[in-house]
């Protein structure tokens, strides 16, 4: 980046890449010189060939010679091709074990990182706070199913026993009439299963409906 | 396989440029493809006029006809303009057919090269169109610089880089 025309990318060529090209290119040299030289020993052989067939035997034993060392060229040139090529993968894998490294790096610091942000504490306060909120939860669950628990009724009978008490007569007979109902919720729906009842008792006597026992019921509930 | 010769090839006439318009024009397009399909069938990526002109493609024995060296400028401008040809110098003696565009050629080899697995590795020139391993495919003995045409085409689209060295060049792909 940061060259004059803005354009060209930042090379992706390291410099790894650099010393393996540098290798193949002298792969390819060595390459070309076994070519050059195996062209010869053809021509070489063919030549002995038409020599021996010439009677020239010496001339052909000289030219034999030569071509046994440049055999010896060539096998030599093969174990250095082979070497050649043995660093060009060593290096290849090395690039590939370095990428793996950095992954591992890169993965083990997000790691890391991720603890950070869950301190035991924190997870403990954290289920703490579950623990509390499910609690509640319970608790809103039961209040809206309705369930009342014994403590409740009986505060609820209590206030009832209380009430007729220190009601008036026919007040009294009302709620004797409704005292088979066994809890509040029954006392609620003898009310509402009879709505003239209701009325009568407001238009009856309107002091009353404060005290009686079915408008208290309501209002608890 | 040999190479199939279209029917103007043993037609004398079209050996001569036409002076109708409509009709040169169609005698053009088909020189043109006649070389093209030529120069892909032999592989052939630099030409030599002179040396075309004597060569089957401009020169059919058969019917005793070759077309001469002014229809083959005008062909060979033909394929110019059409991005097929470039001349080598300026009189005009040789040039570069490209029968397939530099584009498809980078192509080709980048498919091999990923077909391959050998994304994100560095090759020599040599090695791509001489190396063993490409052999048998249709770029090997691709001419060099019709080689560095394709790889600058893939390095536009980002898909390799070019590397110089003192001695020679390389290309890594991406």
């Amino acid at each position: 980046m940061g060259n004059l025309f803005g354009k060209k990318k930042q090379s992706r060529v390291t410099e790894q890449d650099k010393a393996i090209l540098q290798l193949k290119q002298q792969r390819d040299k060595l390459r070309q010189y076994q070519k050059k030289i195996r062209l010869h020993l053809d021509r070489e052989r063919r030549l002995a060939k038409t020599l021996l067939q010439d009677g020239k035997k010496e001339k052909a034993l000289l030219l034999l010679k030569k071509k046994r060392y440049q055999d010896q060229l060539l096998e030599k040139t093969e174990n250095q091709i082979s070497n050649l090529e043995r660093m060009v993968q060593d290096l290849e894998f090395a690039q590939i074990e370095k990428k793996v490294l950095e992954g591992l790096k890169v993965g083990n610091e997000c790691l890391k990182k991720m603890h950070e942000v869950m301190s035991i504490e924190e997870v403990e306060r954290i289920m703490d706070e579950t623990q509390d909120a499910v609690e509640y939860q319970r608790q809103i669950d039961e209040m809206l199913a309705g369930a009342l628990t014994q403590e409740d009724e009986d505060a609820v009978l209590a206030e009832l026993e209380a009430i007729t008490q220190s009601g008036s007569v026919r007040g009294r007979r009302r709620s004797q009439r409704c005292w088979p109902c066994r809890s509040a919720a029954d006392l609620l729906l003898c009310s509402a299963g009879d709505p003239h009842r209701s009325s009568w008792v407001s238009s009856d006597d309107p002091r009353e409906v404060k005290g009686s026992p079915h408008s208290n019921v309501h209002s608890f509930l | 396989m040999s190479f199939e010769w279209p029917w103007q090839y043993n037609f004398p006439p079209f050996f001569t440029l036409q002076p109708n318009a409509d009709t040169r024009q169609k005698q053009l397009e088909a020189w043109c493809s006649l070389a093209l399909s030529y120069c892909r069938h032999h592989k052939l990526y630099t030409l030599d006029v002179m040396e075309a002109q004597e060569s089957p493609m401009f020169n059919n024995k058969k019917i005793e006809r070759k077309l001469s060296m002014e229809a083959i400028q005008i062909v060979f401008e033909e394929l110019r303009k059409k991005g097929n040809l470039e001349w080598l110098d300026k009189n005009k003696l040789r040039c570069l057919v490209m029968w397939r565009r530099p584009e498809e050629w980078g192509k080709l080899i980048y498919q091999w090269v990923s077909k391959n697995g050998m994304v994100n590795s560095v090759f020599t020139l040599y090695e791509l169109s001489n190396g063993d391993d490409t052999q048998g495919e249709e770029f090997h003995g691709l001419e060099e610089w019709m080689l560095l045409r394709s790889l600058q085409a893939l390095q536009t689209d980002g898909r390799a880089e070019i590397i110089s060295m003192d001695d020679g060049k390389g290309v890594k792909f991406f």
